[in-house]
């Protein structure tokens, strides 16, 4: 079983990545959490953290929210670089970065138990119909 | 519908309906009751008249019976004071008399006709003293029937009473139906009621319970205790279904909110992390609704802007600098403070060093590189020079060789120099005292010279004279007219002479200025002599010194050039050493030069100011 990590009451991942998802910069907390370094995310696409047992449809959404230039929110599963995983609450912003290109801007807090839970169960059905 | 309206529909209305239905039932239990008094009364009266009938049948059968048997009875009563008197009269006076229908008014007028006969005739039967048989036969004959009259009167009004009591009793019955029908409509529609109402609160219970969830939801998404919030579902328009639409509403504009400071806080974050990373060319494009969260992000703007600006010209600066372009300075804003302007102050210290260094270093390359070519070129020379003297030692060599025969044969001239030296000194002397009296003898000249200009100056001034004499006498001459002509002409002739004189006088002085003019060369040359003589004694004796010197110099000379022999001998050695060393030095030299060439050619390089 792989191991679950479960972020703290005042963790905040914040990510920027460009138009086609590719990472340009990460915070700390984000890298700790993911167990990379800043180095190995940035140009990386931001599936780096992607996790097997998330639907498709959860980032077809996701993807389908942001082009429109709306805000996406959402749980998802990350996987951290060692195998294991970690359940966050995200909210995708498009946002234009420092040099004044489209990217997006993402922004992960932790969710409650109780919603993993939910959400644990409700990704493993839409899994199924996959 | 709102609350109030579904309670005061629920409750207002169960209230208002069984008020009303009680009123109605009221009502009707009043009219009954009053109808069921007069159905009493009614029974009261018709008992009375039954047994007002019965009381005149029996009155009849015992009256029937007394004259049957011929007895006499007695009587006291009349048709007033009897029973049915008591009752009659008054009833004819009530309004209940008045209105009774008329033909039962007309049975009830028989009625008391025929009972005041019956009265009659009975007391008159009664009053007579013994039995009268017309009258007992009257009697018997009519009172049957007098009393089938009133019967009948009694009757009819007992038959309309009667029916009275019919229609009451069948009011009565209706009336009942009417509470009955009440009641029943009172329990469905509070069952109706009870129902709906039930309904209602269930329905306000659950919307509660709704609202109570949705709020809780709403708070824990507040304090963040969940992450996501779905609105609350409250059917219906009433003040909850109100209620949850404004938390609706605030759930979205919260959720709108929190999004917006996310988004702002996530571009802090990035953009605090990338400042601590060094990056500082970024800004915080996001905007909050909430003033504390905007004055933040503007705040940091603010700042990023600043170091950013003082930074990019830090960077463009220190760039300069290692382009060695030493000109510009970073212009220091005055709000700057501590260590962001130690820092600018520093660089532009360092700046100012720099140049100042690379001020100095062109300077002093351009002298170095002066020196050195000078050097380069001295050390070729004096490379030359010492091959050149190498060569010239030899020749040195040969030279030390003469000059010790010189310098014997120098010894020896310097002894016969010195005789010569005491002659000239002699001859000098007697140069000297020749030249003072040549001296003294010019001098004699100029005083002779000056006693003949004095002569010429009388001489002069008796010709001027003369002249003026000669011309007083033409003037004479002129005046004694043709006597006077002979002596004009002498006055003329005087008058030439004069002139003559004057001219030669004037010649005279001419010569002896000139004769005084070389008198003076003359004095000056012999001055001049004895000054050369005096000179030349001075140096002659000088040279007669000398001359001792140099025969006691040559002597040592002799000892010093077989020490130059010797030193020429090492001088040789030394001076190949030399050639040697030159050249390596020259190398040097070269290198210096290089070295200092580029040492130039890099301190131009650099721009300062």
């Amino acid at each position: 079983m792989k191991k679950e990590l479960v972020l703290d009451e005042f963790a905040f991942l914040v990510s920027e990545t460009d138009s086609k998802g590719i990472i340009r910069f990460a915070n700390d907390d984000f890298c700790k959490i993911a167990g990379y370094n800043l180095e190995e995310l940035i140009g990386q696409p931001h599936s780096i953290v992607r996790h097997n047992d998330m639907p498709k449809a959860a980032f077809k959404s996701l993807w389908d929210t942001v082009k429109k230039g709306d805000v996406w929110t959402g749980y998802v599963k990350n996987a951290t670089k060692n195998g294991g995983y970690y359940w966050v609450y995200g909210t995708v912003f498009p946002f234009d970065n420092s040099d004044g290109e489209q990217g997006y801007l993402s922004c992960r807090r932790k969710p409650s138990p109780q919603e993993i839970i939910d959400h644990e169960v409700l990704y493993k059905e839409w899994k199924k119909s996959e | 519908m709102s609350i109030k309206q579904k309670l005061f529909m629920s409750i207002g209305g169960l209230f208002g309906i069984s008020i009303v239905l009680i009123l109605s039932m009221a009502l009707s239990s009043t009219i009954l009751v009053g109808q069921l008094h007069d159905f009493e009364t009614l029974a009261v009266k018709i008992e009375k008249n039954q047994k007002l009938i019965i009381a005149h049948e029996k009155f009849m059968e015992k009256m029937n019976s007394t004259l049957l048997k011929n007895q006499k009875y007695r009587s006291s009563s009349t048709h007033t004071t009897c029973v049915l008197g008591k009752w009659l009269y008054p009833f004819f006076k009530t309004d209940e008399y008045k209105n009774l229908p008329s033909p039962i008014q007309m049975k009830l007028q028989v009625l008391e006709k025929n009972h005041k006969k019956l009265h009659a005739i009975s007391h008159k039967y009664a009053q007579s003293d013994s039995v009268d048989t017309v009258l007992r036969n009257d009697l018997i004959n009519t009172a049957p029937l007098l009393f089938k009259d009133i019967i009948i009167g009694l009757e009819a009004y007992n038959n309309l009473l009667l029916k009275k009591e019919k229609q009451i009793a069948e009011t009565a019955d209706f009336e009942v139906f009417i509470i009955y029908i009440l009641i029943a409509i009172l329990a469905i529609i509070t069952l109706l009621i009870g129902f709906f109402g039930t309904r209602t609160a269930l329905n306000l219970a659950k919307s509660i319970k709704i609202f109570h969830t949705g709020l809780n939801n709403f708070f824990d998404f507040i304090n963040r205790k969940v992450s996501s919030l779905q609105p609350m579902y409250v059917k219906g328009d009433d003040e909850i279904a109100i209620m949850s639409q404004g938390v609706n509403k605030n759930i979205e504009i919260v959720s709108k909110e929190i999004q917006d400071d996310m988004k702002v806080m996530g571009e802090v974050v990035i953009t605090l992390d990338k400042v601590e990373q060094g990056i500082y060319g970024c800004q915080i494009k996001s905007h909050s609704k909430n003033p504390m969260v905007e004055t933040l992000a503007s705040t940091i703007n603010k700042m990023l802007s600043v170091i950013n600006e003082d930074m990019s010209q830090l960077r463009s600066r220190l760039e300069e600098y290692g382009n060695n372009d030493f000109r510009n300075k970073v212009s220091i804003s005055p709000k700057l403070k501590e260590d962001m302007l130690a820092v600018m102050q520093s660089v532009n210290i360092l700046g100012d060093s720099l140049s100042t260094s690379a001020k100095a270093n062109l300077n002093n390359g351009r002298h170095l590189e002066k020196s050195s070519s000078t050097m380069s070129h001295s050390v070729n020379n004096l490379a030359n020079k010492a091959n050149q003297q190498a060569a010239s030692l030899e020749e040195t060599a040969a030279a030390v060789e003469e000059i010790t025969s010189i310098t014997r044969n120098n010894a020896n001239n310097a002894s016969q120099m010195s005789q010569l030296g005491s002659k000239v000194n002699k001859a000098v002397s007697d140069g000297m005292i020749l030249a003072n009296q040549t001296s003294q003898a010019m001098d004699s000249i100029n005083e002779q010279v000056s006693a003949i200009n004095e002569a010429i100056t009388v001489i002069d001034q008796i010709s001027f004279q003369t002249n003026i004499l000669s011309l007083n006498a033409a003037v004479e001459a002129a005046t004694a007219g043709e006597a006077g002509k002979g002596f004009a002409v002498v006055a003329q002739e005087v008058r030439n002479l004069a002139s003559r004189s004057a001219e030669a006088a004037k010649e005279i002085k001419t010569l002896v200025e000139n004769a005084a003019t070389k008198a003076n060369e003359g004095k000056k040359v012999s001055d001049e002599m004895i000054q050369g003589y005096e000179t030349l004694n001075t140096n002659t004796s000088e040279t007669i010194h000398l001359i001792e010197d140099v025969s006691a110099a040559s002597k040592e000379q002799m000892t010093g050039i077989e020490q130059i022999n010797d030193s020429v001998t090492m001088l040789d050695r030394v001076t190949q050493e030399n050639a040697h060393e030159s050249d390596a030095v020259a190398q040097i030299a070269h290198d210096v030069s290089k070295l200092a060439n580029e040492l130039v050619s890099d301190a131009s390089s650099k721009k300062f100011n």
